[in-house]
């Protein structure tokens, strides 16, 4: 399976039709060959960081058919009039490392992030270790999934896609920032004030709340 | 309530043969008073080699800092500029203008053991 994540910031005279540009992407994103889950849903109101106002993931058959779904003709006549206007931070990624939801969870958390083009290979592959110990050591996380960009599209690129499911917005500002897993280890590659710093400070955090499991 | 853990924040900088005294006093200057101003506590400061530079060997300093638990630790990460911009580029600064001065550098978080009061 292949996901591409789109995230939608609307200019300012246009969040008033957020509502119904939600609705109209819903219902086109659906006319799109090969798309399996179709989740267009407003960004949550707390925890985020340089996250706009939709979150837009499609699960696609293949990264073919997310190709594929971009020249349908229904993306050209029904998707791109809803999304001309909005700066998109878009990230397409196969789940190869994940583990699924169990199910009852009510946020969906995703860190899209990028390293330097001059980063250490050695420390790329020990902050994606690294990154996994919070998935091991925080029982918060109920599902997460942590992969790296086949593409991105927006102001900066995306390397990495790093997602949690919560029961709660309290597991992701509580036990995710307060364990020693986390201020102790990984941040270190995100801190200008360590030597490890490799991740350019240019994050998008954003939050969702969710109704069904995201990461399948 | 629960007693805030205190969170040892370690810096160990090993300075060039000769540059010693430029890398203490960099420190001294430039981020001692900015760590400050974040919450940070400084413990120590202490030297390897003891008490003295050897101008033939590198000397590695280290500079011990507290803050006060989880939300004092993000707070010194999370640090904003008085015009509310992001503090982390002056912090990449200052680390950048020390490099061609030192061997290398660890920073450690540190804590009491487990178990102990």
């Amino acid at each position: 399976m292949f996901v591409s994540l789109r995230i939608l910031t609307l200019p300012t005279d246009r969040i008033g039709t957020r509502e119904t540009l939600m609705v109209g992407l819903r219902a086109a994103a659906n006319r799109l060959p090969g798309v399996v889950e179709n989740l267009v849903t407003r960004v949550y109101h707390e925890a985020t960081i340089n996250s706009g106002h939709i979150v837009w993931r499609m699960v696609h058959e293949s990264e073919a058919a997310a190709n594929a779904a971009m020249l349908d003709p229904a993306w050209r006549g029904a998707v791109l009039p809803l999304i001309g206007d909005a700066e998109v931070t878009g990230v397409g990624y196969r789940m190869t490392r994940k583990a699924p939801s169990p199910g009852g969870t009510k946020i969906w958390r995703g860190l899209l992030f990028s390293c330097f083009a001059h980063a250490d290979p050695a420390l790329v592959h020990e902050l994606e270790e690294r990154t996994l110990l919070l998935a091991k050591y925080v029982p918060e996380i109920r599902a997460w999934g942590l992969n790296r960009a086949a593409w991105s599209e927006g102001r900066k690129p995306i390397h990495y896609v790093w997602e949690q499911e919560y029961d709660d917005i309290a597991g992701l500002t509580g036990p995710y920032m307060e364990t020693p897993v986390h201020w102790g280890l990984v941040d270190a590659y995100f801190d200008a004030d360590c030597p490890e710093f490799i991740v350019d400070p240019h994050l998008v955090q954003v939050v969702a709340t969710i109704s069904e499991p995201v990461i399948r | 309530m629960a007693k805030k853990m205190r969170i040892l924040i370690l810096d160990e900088i090993e300075a060039k043969p000769g540059m010693a005294a430029q890398v203490r006093d960099a420190y001294r200057s430039d981020y001692i008073p900015a760590a400050k101003a974040r919450g940070m506590k400084l413990e120590a400061q202490w030297q390897s080699p003891p008490a003295m530079d050897i101008a033939e060997l590198p000397t590695t300093l280290f500079y011990l800092w507290s803050v006060k638990g989880e939300a004092g630790w993000w707070k010194q990460r999370l640090s904003r500029k008085a015009d509310g911009s992001d503090e982390r580029e002056d912090k990449l600064a200052f680390w950048q203008g020390l490099a061609p001065l030192i061997e290398g550098r660890k920073r450690r978080m540190l804590t009491d053991q487990p178990g102990e009061d």
